[in-house]
């Protein structure tokens, strides 16, 4: 199973840029992931994914089903908290 | 309801209007809507319809419509429902007196053939009152903010507190005021109401009541004034009263003052009708005005009375609102390291701003809502009239890359999954947070990392086909992307992956010198001329292996971003002589030479990738982004080390910039007939008009002067040349991270102590670092080693040899920089660093011809047209973004004059400055 993590550097190498695949285009719906249902959600996030050997993608799915189901709106609620500042215009 | 503008203007005689002439969205829980101003300051809308009966309509914060936008009021409804002419002057905050103050002032100026008159019952004891409280926003003390107010003295009104005056009174203990009747009172009564559900108004029952006594006589009054015309007389009911349905016992007080041509109608009785607690359709959940259906709701009724007794016309078809054919897509960048937005309209950035202007969070990564609701309110638009909203990022491809990142460090790989599992979250779920946060209905688009930077680049350039260099830290997989531009196509031909990385190289060195990450970089790269690069040797045979074609490989063994947290481990201490320098402790010179050496090796791997991307895509110029190319040191090695005829290095290289180049991507690939527009300049964040201005100013009863028009430029000019430090605010806020001439505080770079005094009483920072050149575009050869416009202050080159005076190599040797950075070296020592370099910003009239100006006048006096430019901010502070910013920022530090657009204030005629915020403790550090 191949980590696309390279910590080793490859041997006898003479560049170490990478030709991506063709894109006829870099800008895509988001609708696939607005899903709600966690299965259906990990697939989606799975389908997506474009540089991982298919071995890996077991092991993946338990990974993303155990945090997606985990995850609530509550914890979305956090990331804002930290920034609720007020500053209502001075009507008055 | 939020804003951070000046929408309150003083009055002499009402007290306050809004200010003249504005179009602001207001942000309003999720949503927003905007407020439109006539040249009186009034929420008018405009509307030419000779020949047409007008009706002139007076009132408080519901009848201006709090909450709503000028087209949901029951004023424009009437207006669609009746052949008619709607006036609204009903301003928030209004009592009784104040809004028939306003119908005597202006009732000549819009000739009209009704009145309705439509006091809140609040209006009761509003009338009584001297003063209301308000919340000065500068101090964030409580203050008395006067009022005009009438008095009975032998039958007669009495008019009192006119001209109203402009001082404020503090309030020491909001708790503890006599006002009863205060805005935090009657918050807090209001609250209570809501809550408790049990309290009426037993207060308004005595009809022979000082408050009801009052309310007769400006009634009659009003009936005079309005003389034989049609007065419709509509009270508005209290929340509770409607809640509880109540019955309008206040009507029959009102109605004493009936006539044939004066009608008392009851809108509280259609309102109770509808309104239910469990579905409140009728009254605003955050502010308690009327909703957009109450507002029909009334107009209804008024429309139905005008209709039958006084012969009014309706309308038989309602006018259909004009539908824009405008193409606009909101670009959006978030949850990285700078959070920001983006407005496009057919193919053009027409607004884009950084989250952290508005909420003053330094790097603030938050969803951007307010940059959001800036750059809807620049383009006068609705979220759902948008035909996309775009992020800049593949967050299924960030996913895999930290699941890739997990598994690669064993043992360590679920604790730093569990890290990151939250941050995670927040960007699958940013198409939920954008509908939630803003309502928006419309289609979602998200589009690459390094492609949002690429095409931020090259559609923003002036270039009709280029090389694109991106570098950054990292974006999904990508850490460094080379592609190539063609008209309205771009294609990308190669990258690296991460780890491999040189934004991450150059952080984890800064880290290692006891730099902030994503921040301190550019600290790095000033420290750097202090040192000599006797590292590099060890950077390249340890940490990173470099081919000819500037692709990079980095030895993981030293590094630990891999695990999280930290940047560097005990491995890479032990080539650099021990731990990593503890943060805001002394800089030595280790720190001085590893900063020179990995500048060094940093400008070898971009003049390697650059000669890499001319030879792979054959193009003569190159657009670069990404944060490396906030790097202005090896942007400008560029110039002399490359083939490239021509360079444009986006001025919003950082992740806020990628919601350009995520929206101009979208906008290519969708739009069948697209038209590039170039980006002239980087002033794309909001502007504040003088009415605004002088709103700002006359409301906080400041001391202030106004230029001559004729003379702007000149006596800034003397100003400067006197050696006043000056606050400068002009015009439209820069997007980027560089205070580019409108956000900026500006010096004379002459004068041997102004780097000093700057430093150390207007920035509060003992910087190494020198302050940056603003000059006159044509005298650029006269100056520096450089023949080329610089526009955004993201290239550095060499002072002019004739200008050096005293060449020195000492900041070589020693370990104290201060004394080394404020020794005189050129004729513009402020601006010269100890390698004789300056960061360059040229100015030409086409793009700022306001501070060109002020340069060349600046040249008639001084010799030079040349100034300091740094950012108008304190240490650890966003840079200023509005008028109040501005203001608070002159007055906590020792700047000596401060202008304001057209206007400016001089801080010895300034009162002692007082203040509830401890703003040194406010703002992190950087």
């Amino acid at each position: 199973m191949k980590n696309s993590i390279q910590q080793q550097k490859p041997k006898d190498s003479q560049s170490y840029w990478i030709t991506p695949d063709a894109s006829e285009k870099f800008s895509v719906a988001s609708t696939p992931i607005e899903i709600e249902e966690t299965e259906s959600l990990v697939e989606a996030i799975l389908a997506e994914f474009n540089n991982t050997d298919e071995l890996l993608i077991p092991e993946m799915r338990i990974k993303l089903n155990n945090w997606l189901s985990t995850m609530t709106e509550e914890d979305l609620e956090l990331i804002n908290s930290e920034k609720i500042r007020d500053f209502i215009y001075e009507m008055f | 309801m939020k804003t951070f503008r000046q929408i309150i203007r003083y009055d002499n005689l009402l007290g306050h209007t809004y200010v003249p002439n504005q179009n602001v969205r207001l942000r309003y829980g999720n949503d927003g809507y905007f407020i439109k101003t006539d040249q009186h300051g009034f929420r008018n809308s405009e509307n030419s319809l000779p020949g047409k009966k007008t009706i002139l309509l007076i009132g408080d914060s519901f009848t201006a419509g709090d909450g709503v936008p000028n087209e949901s009021r029951f004023s424009d409804f009437l207006q669609k429902e009746l052949d008619c002419k709607v006036i609204n002057l009903a301003v928030s905050g209004f009592g009784a007196d104040q809004q028939i103050l306003t119908y005597e002032k202006f009732s000549d100026q819009f000739p009209h053939d009704c009145v309705i008159f439509a006091p809140h019952l609040d209006d009761l004891k509003r009338n009584l009152l001297e003063a209301r409280e308000g919340i000065d926003k500068s101090t964030g003390k409580a203050t008395l903010i006067p009022k005009p107010y009438f008095t009975i003295d032998k039958d007669t009104l009495v008019l009192n507190n006119v001209p109203v005056p402009m001082e404020r009174n503090g309030i020491e203990d909001s708790n503890e005021s006599p006002n009863t009747n205060s805005f935090f009172s009657r918050a807090k009564n209001y609250m209570s109401r809501r809550v408790l559900k049990n309290q009426l108004h037993p207060e308004f029952s005595d009809t022979n009541s000082a408050e009801w006594t009052l309310m007769h006589k400006l009634l009659e009054r009003l009936i005079h004034a309005v003389g034989e015309r049609p007065l419709i007389i509509a009270p508005i009911p209290f929340y509770d009263s409607v809640t509880y349905k109540e019955e309008p016992f206040y009507l029959n007080e009102f109605q004493k003052h009936q006539q044939n041509n004066i009608r008392v109608l009851d809108i509280a009785t259609p309102i109770n009708s509808v309104h239910s607690i469990e579905n409140d359709e009728i009254f605003l959940p955050l502010c308690g005005h009327f909703t957009k259906k109450a507002h029909k709701l009334v107009a209804d009724v008024i429309s139905a009375e005008l209709r039958s007794s006084l012969s009014f016309l309706m309308r038989e078809t309602i006018q259909q609102e004009d539908c824009s054919t405008d193409n606009f897509v909101l670009g959006i960048s978030c949850f990285y390291h700078d959070s920001g937005a983006a407005l496009l309209k057919n193919g053009e950035v027409i607004a884009a701003a950084q989250e952290e202007r508005f909420t003053r969070v330094k790097h603030d990564k938050a969803f951007p809502g307010n940059a959001i609701n800036y750059c809807l309110e620049e383009g006068r638009v609705g979220i759902n009239e948008l035909k996309a909203i775009v992020y800049y990022d593949y967050e299924t491809w960030t996913i895999e890359r930290v699941l890739h990142n997990s598994l690669a460090i064993g043992g360590k790989g679920d604790e730093f999954w569990g890290k990151a599992q939250k941050s995670l979250f927040a960007k699958l779920k940013l198409p939920h947070i954008i509908r939630k946060e803003t309502n928006y209905e419309g289609k979602i688009f998200k589009t690459q990392h390094h492609v949002s930077h690429a095409a931020g680049a090259f559609y923003t350039s002036p270039f009709e086909e280029a090389a694109i260099l991106v570098i950054d830290g990292v974006g999904e997989w990508a850490c460094s992307t080379i592609g190539s531009g063609e008209g309205t196509k771009l294609e990308i031909l190669a990258q690296q992956h991460y780890p491999h990385s040189l934004g991450l190289l150059y952080s984890a060195l800064t880290y290692f010198c006891g730099f902030k990450v994503n921040s301190g970089e550019y600290k790095l790269m000033g420290l750097a001329p202090y040192g000599n690069p006797t590292f590099v040797d060890t950077i390249k045979e340890h940490l990173v292996d470099i081919k000819d074609d500037g692709s990079i490989f980095l030895n993981l063994k030293y590094f630990s971003f891999l695990e999280g947290e930290r940047m560097t481990n005990d491995a890479f201490a032990a080539l650099f002589g021990g731990p990593e320098r503890p943060k805001e402790t002394d800089i030595t010179r280790r720190e001085m030479d590893i900063a020179a050496s990995i500048q060094a090796v940093t400008e070898e791997i971009v003049i390697k990738m650059a000669n890499h991307a001319y030879k792979i895509t054959g193009k003569k110029n190159l657009v670069m982004s990404g944060g490396v190319a906030l790097n202005c040191v090896s942007n400008g090695k560029l110039y002399d080390a490359t083939p490239f005829t021509d360079f444009y290095f986006q001025p919003a290289s950082g992740d806020a910039g990628g919601a350009v180049g995520c929206a101009l991507n979208w906008y290519f690939e969708n739009v069948s007939d697209a038209k590039r527009i170039n980006q002239p300049n980087a002033y794309l964040g909001p502007a504040f008009s003088n009415d605004e201005t002088a709103a700002f100013l006359e409301t906080k009863d400041l001391t202030f002067h106004k230029f001559e028009k004729q003379n702007r430029a000149a006596e800034i000019a003397e100003l400067l040349n006197n050696k006043n430090i000056i606050g400068y605010f002009d015009g439209r806020m820069e997007f980027g991270p560089r205070a580019l001439g409108n956000r900026s505080i500006i010096a004379n770079p002459m004068d041997v102590d102004m780097q000093s005094k700057l430093n150390l009483k207007i920035k509060f920072r003992e910087s190494f670092r020198p302050f940056a050149p603003i000059f006159a575009e044509e005298r650029t050869q006269d100056y520096f080693d450089f023949d080329r416009p610089s526009p955004y202050m993201l290239v550095v080159r060499n002072v002019k040899d004739s200008l050096l005076i005293n060449p020195s190599t000492d900041h070589l040797e020693t370990d104290n920089m201060i004394e080394v950075v404020n020794q005189k070296r050129s004729e513009l020592p402020a601006i010269t660093h100890v390698d004789n370099s300056a960061r360059l910003q040229s100015v030409n009239k086409d793009q700022n011809k306001r501070f060109h100006d002020i340069l060349m006048e600046f040249e008639k006096r001084s010799g030079k047209a040349v100034l300091i430019n740094t950012s108008f901010n304190v240490r650890g502070e966003p840079i200023v973004c509005n008028l109040n910013d501005a203001y608070k920022c002159f007055m906590r530090t020792n700047m000596d004059v401060l202008v304001l657009n057209d206007y400016y204030l001089i801080k010895s005629e300034q009162s002692d400055w007082d203040e509830i915020e401890n703003w040194q403790e406010t703002f992190e550090l950087d």
